[in-house]
């Protein structure tokens, strides 16, 4: 909170810009306590009653976010601050203005009209895109079909672009109406273009003109001649061209001040596949792929319900990419669908590539090491979230989809702990867990006994050890660090490589990590072997992020245990429990429903068996606590509730 | 000597950033007990710890 | 009334239990088996219990006044309300330095422990330094940070103390805990009460009164984490003096490990000292990290600040300074001994007493009292 100056004056007067870095270094930064949204004090009850309002249209940003932000004044967290405004001095205010990014279409357009008059001739052959761009799309789509094709033309700036495709036809009435059909070569498919749209309007189509006015053609085209699946009728020119580039055939006829787009999407993308990172024996094998729609259709195959809704955004302001938000209506707390719509609605950037970048433009704190957002390509990992009460966020082609909130333990989860009975998903569990402490603290654990404490380990074997270690002529730590860093490369590089020659990295790795570095006298036989568990064990980690934060953290490690042994390692493994504690994702505390304690179905360190996963997870504060019956299995004594729980229907 | 006064800079720190501290509360014209607060104990801090790291390395 | 600094952190009464039993069970690490071996010779076991014991009495005399006439209050504000601004502003200077104190001997006691045991060629400066520096990060977390910490690693104490005291089973010898009353009865209440200085759960409960998620289950969070915190302790100064006999515990400054060293069960479960360094330093560093927080909060709340944070790192840095004051452990246990631990009581449990007391006595008949 105190902030310092942010200007000091040199010798001569002048004003000197203090770094940021020795700023914070001298003022009081809370963001590690501050959170802009917390879904414990956003009830479900509130929320629905919101809900009931009315849902929201989609392009009401001001007001979902005035209404989230006055639900995170609960936690005296303004979302003034949120957005990254500090209090300061007068002083700091006054000279540094906020400065928003301006859409580039708008600025384009603000530069146009300010230099509207002078602009030189070098500008204008220079960049010829820029100065015909935004500022000169109509509003609206013009009747006269001339109009509308030189609008077209300058939009996509034609002739030079040779992926747009203008068709020129007479729809077959009599006389004859212009028309124009306009797509994206690529995108579409054209047979769909040929045999029900063309085919259509040029040669079943004898009607007579006595159907109406001219600027009623549109809806005699739309009811009566054109038998595509989904049209839509737009008349703002920024919606179709947004629906051409989205794939559609945009028909516009002569007359009418409207267009039709048809839906007409075709492009190619990979088949539905095997999951690449995330596969399973028991369970399905399909994963998300390179398209949109195909993915939310994933989704809504495996959740057949009426109430799972899939909400539409967009985001990137010189080209769209679609953002579907997708969640179980009357499951899923209100407030989370707000604060999700809020924080992606808030995002201004020319381009959004993927939901790897997406999920950095929304995750609550992104320099933290531990992921706040679940990315899986599993559709039915995705479907039984959405059932729990998370969010689901789609982003454009990218095949991994993000669930939100996600809390640590769901990290250490995998869809197969499910699908396989409890004691062998718990055994699973197990094993997780201890690969997620080797792969943490092995090698620093192996650092310590070696250096620190060798009375811990039973004489036979520290005279194996000491005997194993007496060629080696560097410090543990130069050791352990040395295969470290190889065993890196070689994931780096077997990632890296080309597949043709990638047994190679396979026959490399085991030569450097193998036998000749321990008969070169380079490292120890017994620290090969912690190398190789750790690997092993932070391969077992399932969540690809949490994966990347362990490999960090275990060289923070490995350095607290050379030079402290237990004592360093204890110390950074306080603080390290200590930050996270405090983190939270989408306003659950991540290490929920642990510290806080929160009611959860068993179904945290351990797998409960299914018929006992009655709740849903409470830190979720969903609408309807309850998944399923408290007794589910009622022909069987052995698995009857104890009375306390023994009620036979849901609350 | 040296040791001492290499000990002395995350005192100074110290007294530095609760200074700060202070005069912020000086300007957002929190009252004048909350300053004083501010200032008595950064300076309280910085006098221990002088004291008492004076006695450690210099003996 | 004063105003509730920042954020009004909101904690479950389990992870607050934890946070207390941690607090008062780490003493079972420090010097207090030693002293407890000192005053009560063979009973040195009871004396937590009966600190626990008188302890409970206070904490729920006082809790019942706070439940009935000022509810939401910490005792800070009840005596800022009812006896005025410098009453309060002076209650809580005396908590702060009596948590200085005690911070600082605890912090003395655990550099020393470390550097005598794991780390002897390091300077208690920086392995000081590095352990004071990690409570401050953690304290840095809040109230809800702590107690999430304390939580998480609640079981890890839970399993080290009754791991310590089943795994010495085989060097056990009941007849060491003959005559029942060691030193006798009178000194062995005189060290129950003394031991209460240790029982620090009694003010600071008092003081994170507004942060409890349902102020109700406070007066649980109390009973259990006082009884529990002392029947830990109890239990390792019972498996300590049936290991070594309670004659000798003066000269052993450091019990903890003196036991874990002891383990022997078959030739892979030995020398287990080195594991429980996990074990005492993060229930040091909780302590650390409690006492700084709450030395900040009660600062911060006594001088209108709006934050508890900015007075961390001088509070931290107090507390260093002060640890490192005595030239040698022996002056520190000689002030633990003598000043401390007989007097130490007197603030702990007798100021909230008095202040709730009297308070109760001047506006408590008048139906407490309206605040915002």
């Amino acid at each position: 909170m105190p902030e310092p100056a942010t200007f000091i004056r040199d010798g001569e007067g002048k004003r000197v810009r203090i770094p940021d870095w020795l700023q914070r270094l001298f003022s009081y930064d809370d963001t590690a306590s501050r959170h802009p949204f917390t879904l414990a004090g956003a009830h479900a009850e509130t929320a629905q009653k919101e809900e009931a309002q009315g849902p929201q249209a989609p392009d009401s940003r001001a007001s979902a976010s005035q209404t989230s932000a006055s639900r995170a004044s609960d936690s005296r967290a303004s979302a003034s601050q949120a957005a990254g405004e500090r209090p300061a001095d007068g002083q700091a205010e006054e000279t540094t203005p906020v400065v928003r990014p301006v859409p580039l279409r708008d600025w384009m357009a603000q530069q146009e009209s300010s230099q509207s008059a002078p602009a030189s001739p070098m500008d204008a052959s220079e960049s010829p895109t820029a100065g015909s761009a935004a500022h000169a799309w109509p509003e609206k789509v013009p009747a006269d079909l001339a109009s509308c094709k030189a609008a077209i033309e300058r939009t996509f700036h034609l002739p030079e672009n040779k992926d747009i495709v203008l068709r020129s036809f007479r729809v077959g009435v009599e006389p004859g109406w212009d028309a124009l059909a306009v797509f994206v070569d690529g995108l579409v498919d054209k047979s769909v273009i040929n045999t029900h749209i063309l085919q259509p309007l040029m040669l079943l189509s004898h009607l007579d003109e006595a159907l109406g006015e001219r600027r009623e053609r549109i809806d005699v085209v739309r009811e009566a001649l054109l038998p595509g699946n989904q049209i839509t009728q737009l008349d703002q020119w920024r919606d179709l061209v947004q629906g051409i580039l989205a794939g559609n055939t945009a028909v516009l006829v002569d007359g009418s001040p409207a267009a039709l787009a048809v839906e007409t999407r075709g492009w190619e993308h990979r088949q539905v596949g095997l999951p690449q990172t995330e596969t399973v024996v028991r369970g399905e094998h399909d994963a998300f792929t390179e398209s949109f729609r195909a993915n939310t259709g994933l989704v809504r195959s495996k959740l057949r319900s009426p109430d799972l809704v899939t909400e539409m955004m967009t985001v990137g302001t010189a080209a769209s990419t679609d953002v579907a938000v997708m969640y179980v209506k009357g499951v899923v707390n209100p407030a989370l669908v707000a604060e999700v719509k809020r924080r992606i609605q808030s995002i201004e950037v020319d381009y959004l590539p993927s939901s790897g970048v997406l999920e950095q433009f929304i995750e609550d704190q992104p320099r933290s090491l531990i992921p706040q957002v679940l990315a899986t390509e599993r559709p039915d990992r995705i479907a039984h979230m959405l059932m729990e009460g998370h969010v689901a966020i789609f982003v454009g082609h990218s095949p991994f989809v993000l669930a939100v909130p996600a809390v640590f333990f769901s990290l250490l989860h995998t869809a197969e702990d499910a699908y396989v009975r409890a004691p062998f998903g718990t055994f699973l569990r197990i094993i997780r867990w201890l690969a997620l402490f080797a792969a943490l603290l092995l090698p620093a654990f192996y650092i310590s006994v070696a250096n620190f404490h060798p009375e811990m380990i039973p004489t036979d074997l520290m005279l194996a050890i000491a005997a194993s270690r007496e060629q080696v002529p560097f410090p543990v730590i130069f050791e352990v660090l040395l295969m470290e860093f190889s065993i890196e490369l070689i994931r780096e590089a077997g990632i890296r490589i080309p597949s043709v020659i990638g047994p190679t990295i396979g026959i490399v790795g085991a030569l450097i990590i193998g036998q000749a570095a321990v008969q070169a006298g380079i490292v120890s036989p017994i620290l090969v072997i912690v190398i190789a568990v750790t690997a092993l064990a932070s391969f077992a980690i399932p969540n690809y992020a949490l994966g990347f934060g362990v490999r960090v953290m275990r060289f923070a490690f490995l350095l607290a245990a050379s030079l402290f042994g237990f004592y360093g390692i204890a110390l950074l493994f306080c603080a390290m429990v200590a930050k996270l504690s405090v983190q939270k994702s989408f306003g659950v505390p991540i290490l929920a429903p642990v510290a806080p304690k929160m009611d959860s179905a068993p179904d945290v360190f351990f797998r409960g068996a299914a018929y006992r996963m009655n709740q849903r997870p409470s830190y979720l504060q969903p609408q309807n606590d309850w998944r399923q019956a408290p007794v589910t299995r009622p022909w069987s004594d052995e698995t009857k509730p104890r009375s306390r729980q023994g009620r036979s229907r849901r609350p | 000597m040296l040791k001492f006064l290499a000990a002395m800079v995350i005192p100074l720190y110290v007294l530095v950033y609760t200074a700060l501290y202070g005069r912020w509360l000086t300007k957002r014209r929190a009252p004048a007990k909350a300053a004083a607060a501010a200032y008595a104990l950064a300076g309280l801090s910085f006098a221990v710890s002088a004291v008492i790291f004076w006695r450690l390395f210099t003996r | 009334m004063t105003q509730h600094v920042e954020e009004k952190a909101s904690v479950g009464a389990k992870e607050l239990t934890a946070v207390f039993t941690v607090y008062t069970a780490s003493h079972a690490f420090l010097g207090f088996p030693r002293y407890a071996g000192e005053t009560a010779y063979e009973a040195g076991w009871m004396l937590p219990l009966i600190a626990g014991a008188i302890s409970i009495a206070a904490f729920l005399a006082v809790d019942a006044v706070i439940a009935r006439r000022f509810p939401g209050m910490d005792i800070i504000e009840i005596a800022t309300t009812c006896f005025g601004k410098v009453s309060g502003t002076l209650v809580s200077l005396c908590i702060v330095a009596f948590l200085l104190a005690t911070n600082a001997m605890v912090f003395r006691e655990f550099s020393e422990n470390v550097v005598s045991t794991v780390l002897p060629f390091t300077p208690i400066f920086l392995v000081g330094g590095l352990a004071m520096l990690t409570a401050l990060y953690i304290a840095w977390m809040g109230l809800e940070g702590i107690a999430r910490t304390a939580y998480i690693l609640f079981p890890v104490l839970l399993v080290g103390i009754v791991s310590l005291c089943v795994l010495t089973v085989n060097w056990w010898h009941p007849a060491w805990l003959f005559p029942v009353f060691g030193r006798g009865l009178p000194a062995v209440l005189q060290g129950g009460l003394h031991a209460c200085s240790l029982v620090l759960n009694v003010v600071l409960l008092t003081i994170v009164y507004p942060h409890a998620h349902n102020p109700k289950d406070l007066r649980r969070v109390g009973v259990v984490s006082i009884a529990l915190s002392s029947v830990l302790v109890s239990m390792f100064i019972m498996a300590y003096q049936m290991v070594f006999p309670a004659p000798g515990s003066p000269s052993s400054p450091f019990p903890l490990y003196q036991l874990a060293r002891m383990i022997y069960v078959g030739r892979y479960m030995q020398r287990l000292e080195s594991v429980y360094v996990f074990l005492w330093v993060t229930a040091a560093l909780a302590k650390l990290a409690v006492s700084l927080w709450a030395m900040g909060y009660i600062l911060a709340s006594a001088c209108e600040w709006p934050s508890f944070r900015p007075a961390l790192p001088a509070m931290a840095m107090l507390c260093f300074a002060l640890g490192m004051w005595p030239p040698n452990v022996g002056l520190v246990l000689h002030v633990y001994d003598v000043y401390y631990m007989p007097w130490g009581w007197l603030l702990n449990l007798g100021m909230p007493l008095a202040v709730a007391g009297l308070a109760f006595a001047i506006r408590g008949r008048k139906r407490g009292i309206h605040h915002a």
